[in-house]
């Protein structure tokens, strides 16, 4: 018992000598705890990012900026060389006949040359177009004999618009976005093929596809196939880096069957197809294969043939190593290494393998993913849309702009400011600068921008931004302000340019000269303008009221503050050539004000229409004021300061016009328009200094060339009923007979019995005078 | 008895040429384009309406007389990018308008059909009375 109670006692007091397993000491199951805690809790946070992003906004897709479609129809005044332009700016190319979209040809005679022109599909907004080819005839800048293929008679064919910029997001990462079911099954085969033969079989991470690539690699002696899975790539790609590590690696695993868990298998391919990085376009890179194919071909994916998809699917690996451009055979080994892969996955008969495997890479020279090229008219489409949308939604929603950016009468503009500009800054000085803009004229769409001599210049916007003085271009105001009093004034009314001075309460004086220092005595309304006397103008605007005059801006679509001053009526008031546009729009469309457009519709990046902006327009001025107007502005094109330009266009095509020269000459302007196009030109040095232009040895010439490169319809007002034509004749311009000598037709807005009449000393009209006598 | 007869005839040929009149220069025609002209005595030059255009305006027409105002208002947005001084596309604009109770642009629409058409012709003066009758709806 003693001895019992002793050995008790002495196993009690065992001695701590005597250790126990690891496994079994408090502190191990408190380090394991406290170790499973931390994996959990981390499995969870991995879990949370896996979910918020997939879920969330995958990624920030910048705007898309569409230029506007062409439209193809009888009757449509198009010429070929701008058609050409505009094709090659779509990468549609030229063959010997057309065979699959993006292809076209030319045939015909010199007189009547035919198109046939393969359409890539699209979709616009309200419309969509399915690939057709269509042969048409352009006989004298007209087509006619429009027909397609397909043997459906339509009666407009609209071509693919040309995508001209992106609004991007800091990342500058350009994408077209596509949906599972848009993936050509093709690209699947080679993507499961070459990457991940088992996608559709394992949970994220196969250990068997390493082990198999491991033993592919060795029997080749080099690296054929990779051991991750699509799902591990995607991991890395769109949450990870690809920095190697293990704690990466690990990370990527588990992410991996996280994302299997949570999401399909075409979800996942979707976004895979959608997020990997293909290529560089300058500072903007390529993601998705979407965008990839028309960085490469020039063609939407879905349009792609199977060696094409198999080329993409070869730069997966490495874009820039594997690039088709920087290294063709690189890219063509690797690219006929998924053909093989291919046919070996059974995806591809082998007679079609060898057939592909002989074809080249057929890769376009020039990417189609340019920078912007036209970094003014882009400006004013953000500022148009930033009140709507926000920086935010413009560069990371995707939005699809389709603006009314001609790209053909674009390039007419650039090409006329690269003849010009050259020939005055010779005279001028390299720092000479120019702004223009382009509208419709009976639509009030902007149809092209320039804000510098460089087109591409992406700086200060001077048709947005240069507040210039106006000077002469400012008279048509003042004379259409004289005009809406048909019981005051007409055409033929006189006014007095003999010099003059007024002194303003203050003791300043103000006494207006004409450019040519002369005085031209009582001069008829119409030549006033149309040689711009500064003095007869004057006279008339005060007579009017400086209120009157600034009433009449207003009516025209002028916003800014006005000069209040009398220096106003000569033109001593700023704005940009794009407000003067506004202004002479209102001249142009007939009395009508419309707001300048530079966006018809912007949709999201599926395509449902968010905003359309309609066609809207306000009669301001009486038709039968403006048609007296625009007569006296086309009597400044046949014989005032800007009939220069029937040097240049036909003497058919009427157009209407104002030049405007300032103080010192430190500002070159003109306004004017024909049946279709207003264009508005400014030529001047941003440091207001003088230079030897005036408006029309200047700007004149720049609007000019524009012109002669574009088909248009001349000016044809149709006259109101209450206009007539009677002849006045040229000493104190009374009314006269029809058909007097040393008398012109003049169009009069009201009761002519009112006027003076003078009986014709000459010729027919004498006759006719005496004649009317007797009755 | 002759010298009253020849007298009758040359007085008679004199008031025929001075009761005639030219109140107007004779204007030039342009053929489509720009690098080419034609003589013509027509008072007003126009645009040739395209054949396509014709057509989308009797689809139009239709389309308003069977309440499909939006299929209507696609067809007139093209019209008028077709063929933009056509005043039937003003005036159909103005009847969908009328149609929405857009009133306002309704009116501008008519105005601006006005403008375009030639005076007095058929077109004007449906514009014309389009235009009176919304005026008199609105007192």
């Amino acid at each position: 018992m003693a001895a019992k109670k002793g050995s008790r006692a002495a196993a009690k007091k065992a001695p701590s000598n005597i250790s126990r397993p690891w496994y079994r000491h408090p502190t191990f199951y408190k380090v394991v705890a406290v170790c499973l805690l931390v994996v959990v809790a981390w499995l969870i946070y991995l879990d949370a990012q896996v979910r918020y992003k997939f879920e969330g906004k995958r990624w920030a897709l910048p705007a898309q900026v569409y230029a506007r479609a062409l439209e193809i129809y009888d009757g449509r005044a198009l010429n070929l060389k701008n058609l050409q332009y505009e094709l090659s700016m779509l990468q549609y190319r030229k063959v010997a006949a057309p065979t699959r979209p993006g292809e076209y040809a030319l045939g015909g005679s010199s007189t009547r040359r035919q198109v046939s022109l393969f359409i890539r599909g699209h979709s616009l907004p309200d419309e969509a177009q399915a690939p057709v080819l269509v042969t048409f005839y352009i006989e004298s800048d007209v087509v006619n004999g429009l027909s397609a293929s397909d043997g459906v008679s339509q009666a407009i064919y609209t071509v693919d618009p040309f995508k001209m910029a992106g609004i991007y997001p800091g990342s500058r990462e350009e994408r077209e976005l596509l949906s599972y079911e848009e993936i050509p099954d093709a690209l699947i085969a080679a993507l499961l093929a070459t990457e991940d033969r088992d996608f559709f079989d394992h949970w994220g991470v196969s250990p068997w596809s390493i082990v198999r690539a491991m033993w592919e690699n060795m029997r080749a002696g080099r690296v054929v196939q990779g051991g991750s899975t699509l799902t591990q790539q995607l991991v890395k790609n769109f949450y990870l880096t690809s920095k190697r590590s293990i704690w990466r690696k690990v990370n990527e695993a588990l992410m991996s069957v996280m994302l299997e868990i949570h999401y399909s298998k075409q979800a996942l391919l979707e976004t895979y197809v959608n997020d990997i990085y293909l290529g560089q376009s300058g500072a903007t890179a390529v993601h998705g294969f979407g965008m990839a194919s028309y960085f490469y071909f020039g063609k939407a994916l879905q349009h792609c043939d199977t060696h094409e998809l198999a080329l993409l699917v070869a730069m997966v690996k490495g874009p820039s190593y594997y690039s088709p451009r920087r290294h063709p055979q690189r890219a063509l080994d690797r690219r006929n290494l998924v053909l093989s892969l291919m046919q070996q996955e059974g995806y591809l008969a082998h007679p079609r393998y060898r057939q592909m495997s002989t074809l080249g890479l057929g890769v376009i020279s020039k990417p189609s993913i340019r920078s912007n090229q036209y970094p003014a008219f882009l400006d004013l489409v953000r500022r148009q849309l930033r009140e709507e949308y926000g920086e935010d939604k413009l560069r990371t929603e995707g939005l699809k702009i389709y603006t009314t950016l001609d790209p053909q009468l674009q390039d007419s503009l650039e090409q006329a400011s690269e003849k010009i500009m050259p020939s005055l800054a010779a005279r001028n000085g390299k720092d000479l600068q120019l702004g223009g803009v382009v509208t419709g004229v009976g639509t009030g769409e902007v149809l092209a921008m320039l804000g510098d001599k460089n087109p591409r210049y992406q700086g200060f916007n001077r048709a947005l931004d240069a507040s210039r003085q106006i000077g002469s271009l400012i008279k048509p105001a003042v004379f259409l302000t004289a005009l809406m009093e048909p019981e005051r004034y007409h055409l033929a009314s006189t006014i007095d340019d003999k010099p003059f001075k007024i002194q303003f309460e203050n003791g300043d004086e103000w006494q207006p000269k004409n450019f040519d220092k002369s005085d031209h005595g009582e001069v008829p309304l119409f030549k006033a303008l149309s040689r711009s006397y500064n003095v007869a103008t004057a006279r008339l605007g005060l007579d009017l009221g400086v209120d009157s005059v600034q009433e009449t801006l207003r009516k025209l679509g002028v916003e800014k503050a006005l000069n209040p001053y009398p220096s106003i009526l000569l033109g001593a008031q700023s704005m940009s050539p794009f407000e003067v546009s506004k202004f002479y729009q209102t001249i142009a469309s007939n009395g009508f004000n419309m707001p300048l457009r530079a966006i018809r519709e912007v949709t999201t990046a599926q395509g449902d229409v968010l905003s359309r902006y309609p066609f809207e327009i306000d009669q301001v001025v009486a038709a039968e004021a403006i048609y007296l107007l625009q007569h006296a502005l086309q009597e400044t094109m046949r014989s005032g300061t800007g009939r220069s330009v029937y040097r240049r266009l036909p003497a058919a095509l009427r157009v209407a016009g104002k030049t405007g020269t300032t103080n010192d000459n430190r500002d070159s302007w003109f306004s004017g328009f024909s049946g279709d196009y207003l264009g508005v030109i400014w030529v001047g040095k941003d440091d207001n200094s003088s230079t030897s232009l005036t408006g029309s040895s200047g700007a004149l010439r720049v609007w000019t060339e524009l012109m002669a490169r574009i088909p248009q319809y001349p000016l044809a007002t149709p006259k109101p009923s209450a206009i007539d034509y009677h002849w006045f004749e040229s000493n104190e311009w009374a009314v006269t007979d029809d058909q007097c000598r040393d008398a012109q037709p003049l169009p009069v807005w009201g009761e002519v019995s009112k006027l003076p009449y003078r009986r014709c000393a000459s010729g027919l009209g004498a006759w006719k005078g005496w004649f009317k006598g007797w009755f | 008895m002759q010298r009253i007869i020849g007298l009758f005839c040359l007085i008679s040929l004199l008031m025929v040429a001075g009761c005639s009149s030219v109140s107007r220069q004779q204007v030039v025609a342009v053929d489509s384009r720009s690098g080419s002209a034609a003589s013509a005595s027509k008072e007003k030059i126009e645009h040739p309406v395209p054949p396509v255009v014709s057509k989308l305006l009797q689809g139009i027409a239709q389309d308003l007389q069977a309440g499909s105002y939006r299929s209507a208002e696609k067809a007139l947005r093209q019209a008028q990018r077709l063929s933009v001084n056509e005043p039937r596309v003003y005036l159909y604009w103005g009847q969908w308008a009328e149609q929405q109770g857009e009133w306002h642009q309704a009116e501008q629409m008519y105005r601006r059909a006005v403008s375009l058409s030639n005076a007095n012709s058929v077109i004007q003066r449906r514009a014309v009375r389009a235009l009176n009758q919304l005026n008199s709806t609105d007192n």
